[in-house]
């Protein structure tokens, strides 16, 4: 079988996930005697024409060029794979959203009349139809090996569908909800990145996104009870995710 | 005096440690920020014996949260992978609710098809346990074993009780007779070392207050209950976060994935703790999922720990430890919901 031709795309984004793939390091050569680079501009800038096989978008979209842009992506990847927070949930770029757009640019920019952009900031599939999502801010790189190399294999990848406590309990981290009354959002946000921020002794600010049953319901009542105003439940489920329809939930619960 | 004991004074803990460490691996309780957890001891660290829970119970060093099955190369064998113990680990004070997990977990292990990776470890193990002095609200071992915060003659090699300022130190095989071999640690126990830990005990029984009534009719309890409408109130609560279940002494589930690395070629095969709590825990092959709604998987932990379990195995899947009611962040306790459902006070 030929080796797939890959394309790593970048929009509205730090540049930070698709560099996970170059933190592979001593594993890059492996890595590259199974798949073919097409189109990487953080990597080489060789391009090689479209088809590819598969596409990895990383960023969200959030102007008018880049809905055109993404578009044409999905017309020129068999496969479609949103990678990182702004692809899959939109991340900090929809921050945006819950304020008048005229007023953030000005804020911004020292010449908003040269930008052309949306009121709202998207993760991609607002625009098209994905055929994966590999969720993080940034992507972790033991999930994108994951995910590559059981797609390789035609298997299912092993990316975890649920709460981030899970890895805080293995990892043995004592919980800062429970003990530290924190404004954690582990208990809904999908795990995956091994509890990195408990880990550290910072709360979940939720970039994964919901995980797949989140109760934002429940975590709001717990919150409440814990002494927390609304107003900073609410921000807090608008920080990275507010877009997703359970963060949505989480927010809208709040007064 | 049938019982084989010694005495050891609480000065001369740190110095057994000592000595036991020059040929075992030894761990115990050490205080966190707030929690107790299990730490291997190094020179310098303190253990602490008298304690409520650890937040991970020492069910980990018999079946730990990720292990290595299998190494492999694709095509070309491979290579099974139980940890080879250079020396035997000693886990001191393990409390008498984990002890008898342990118990529990060796009949889940053992049984027709024997679990190599479990024996492995178990048969390296030593269980030094301590009588328990300080439950607390959450404790109710006294529902599911009358000796509550004590062992009687089983599933312990040692098994220390506080007595003021030294612990009795009782015999429970012949591996933990030997670490009392020692010069200049253990004096000799009298009658009235033993009773005082019999008065010990009974005053902590006392504070052992949380009760789950008539044990024995539990599973038709339940039964007859699935369809109570307290069900469907915890679950709005719940966030199914798995807590409950991996803090269990209990608990033993496990999902097994291989991690391929890029060459294709090479990988491992790793078993690591799942939980029925979890969405993806009864999904099978095509995405169907068999336990997908939360009041469903709510139920089943509930269920399995004091209904199934008995038909399983033989015992009650719960030891009373308290340790899913204090890690819950939503306050799901399951004492309540079943005097809830019963109509009744969880304390007596
Ligand atoms: S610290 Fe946060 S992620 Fe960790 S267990 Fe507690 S709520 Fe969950
Ligand atoms: S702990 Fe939460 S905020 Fe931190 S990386 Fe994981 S999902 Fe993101
Ligand atoms: S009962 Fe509590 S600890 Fe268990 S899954 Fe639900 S919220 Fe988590
Ligand atoms: S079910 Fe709860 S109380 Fe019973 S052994 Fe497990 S954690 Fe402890
Ligand atoms: S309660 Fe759940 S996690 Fe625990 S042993 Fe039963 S099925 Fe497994």
């Amino acid at each position: 079988m030929d080796k797939p031709r890959i394309a790593v795309y970048k929009f509205s984004s730090c540049a930070g996930c698709q560099l996970q793939f170059i933190n592979f390091e001593s594993e890059l050569l492996d890595m590259l005697g199974q798949i073919h680079i097409s189109y990487f501009k953080e990597a080489t800038s060789l391009v090689e024409d479209p088809p590819y096989d598969i596409g990895f978008i990383e960023g969200s979209v959030t102007c008018p060029h880049e809905e055109k842009k993404i578009k044409q992506a999905r017309e020129d990847c068999k496969v479609l794979v949103a990678m990182g927070a702004c692809a899959c949930e939109g991340c900090i770029n929809t921050l945006k959203n819950y304020r008048p757009i005229e007023e953030q640019v000005k804020r911004v920019y020292e010449h908003p009349e040269y930008i052309d952009t949306f009121d709202k900031a998207y993760g991609i599939d607002h625009f098209v139809d994905v055929d994966a999502y590999i969720h993080g801010c940034p992507v972790d790189r033991d999930e994108l090996r994951e995910f590559v190399v059981a797609t390789l294999m035609a298997k299912k990848p092993f990316l975890r569908p649920h709460a981030v406590c899970v890895e805080c309990k293995l990892n043995e981290n004592e919980c800062l909800l429970l003990r530290e009354n924190g404004l954690c959002l582990g208990s809904v946000t999908r795990g995956g990145c091994g509890a990195v921020c408990p880990s550290w002794g910072r709360p979940c600010f939720g970039c994964r996104g919901p995980n797949v049953d989140a109760n934002p319901e429940a975590l709001v009542e717990i919150f409440r009870k814990k002494g927390y105003p609304d107003d900073e439940i609410r921000r807090r489920f608008q920080y990275f995710s507010g877009e997703t329809p359970a963060f949505r939930k989480g927010a809208e619960a709040c007064v | 005096m049938e019982r084989e004991a010694v005495i050891l004074k609480k000065s001369k803990v740190n110095d057994w440690v000592n000595v036991m460490r020059e040929d075992h691996t030894v761990y115990g309780p050490v205080k966190y920020k707030y929690d107790y957890h299990f730490k291997e001891l190094e020179p310098g660290m303190e253990v602490t014996l008298e304690y409520t829970r650890s937040m991970i119970p020492p069910k980990k060093f018999l079946h730990p949260q990720e292990e290595n099955l299998i190494t492999y190369r694709r095509n070309d064998g491979m290579e099974t992978t139980p940890t080879k113990f250079e020396q035997k680990q000693v886990i001191l004070g393990v409390h008498p609710c984990d002890a008898r997990a342990i118990e529990v977990y060796d009949e889940i292990f053992g049984g027709d098809l024997p679990d190599v990776y479990y024996w492995n470890r178990r048969n390296n193990t030593i269980i030094i346990a301590v009588t328990c002095t300080v439950p607390d609200e959450n404790c109710f071992c006294m529902s599911l074993d009358e000796s509550g915060p004590t062992l009687e003659k089983k599933g312990y090699d040692l098994l220390l009780t506080d007595i003021g300022d030294s612990y009795l130190v009782e015999v429970g095989s012949m591996e933990g007779s030997l670490l009392l071999q020692f010069e200049g640690l253990f004096e000799k126990a009298t009658e009235e070392h033993m009773h005082a830990k019999d008065k010990s005990v009974e005053v902590t029984k006392m504070k052992v207050q949380r009760k789950i009534p008539d044990v024995p009719g539990l599973h038709d309890f339940l039964e007859h209950n699935y369809e109570n409408e307290v069900w469907a109130k915890e679950t709005k609560k719940c966030l199914s976060c798995g807590t409950c279940t991996l803090v269990c002494p209990t608990c033993f589930c496990y999902h097994v994935e291989d991690f391929n690395r890029f060459n294709l070629e090479d990988g491992n095969r790793v078993r690591i703790w799942d939980s029925c709590q979890l969405i993806d825990f009864a999904e099978v092959a095509m995405g169907e999922n068999f336990r997908k709604d939360r009041e469903a998987r709510l139920k089943w932990r509930i269920y399995h720990k004091l209904a199934y379990w008995q038909e399983q195995f033989g015992t009650l899947g719960c030891t009373g430890c308290g340790r899913c009611i204090q890690y819950c962040p939503a306050d799901i306790d399951m004492t309540e919901i079943l005097a809830e459902i019963r109509g009744d006070k969880v304390h007596a």
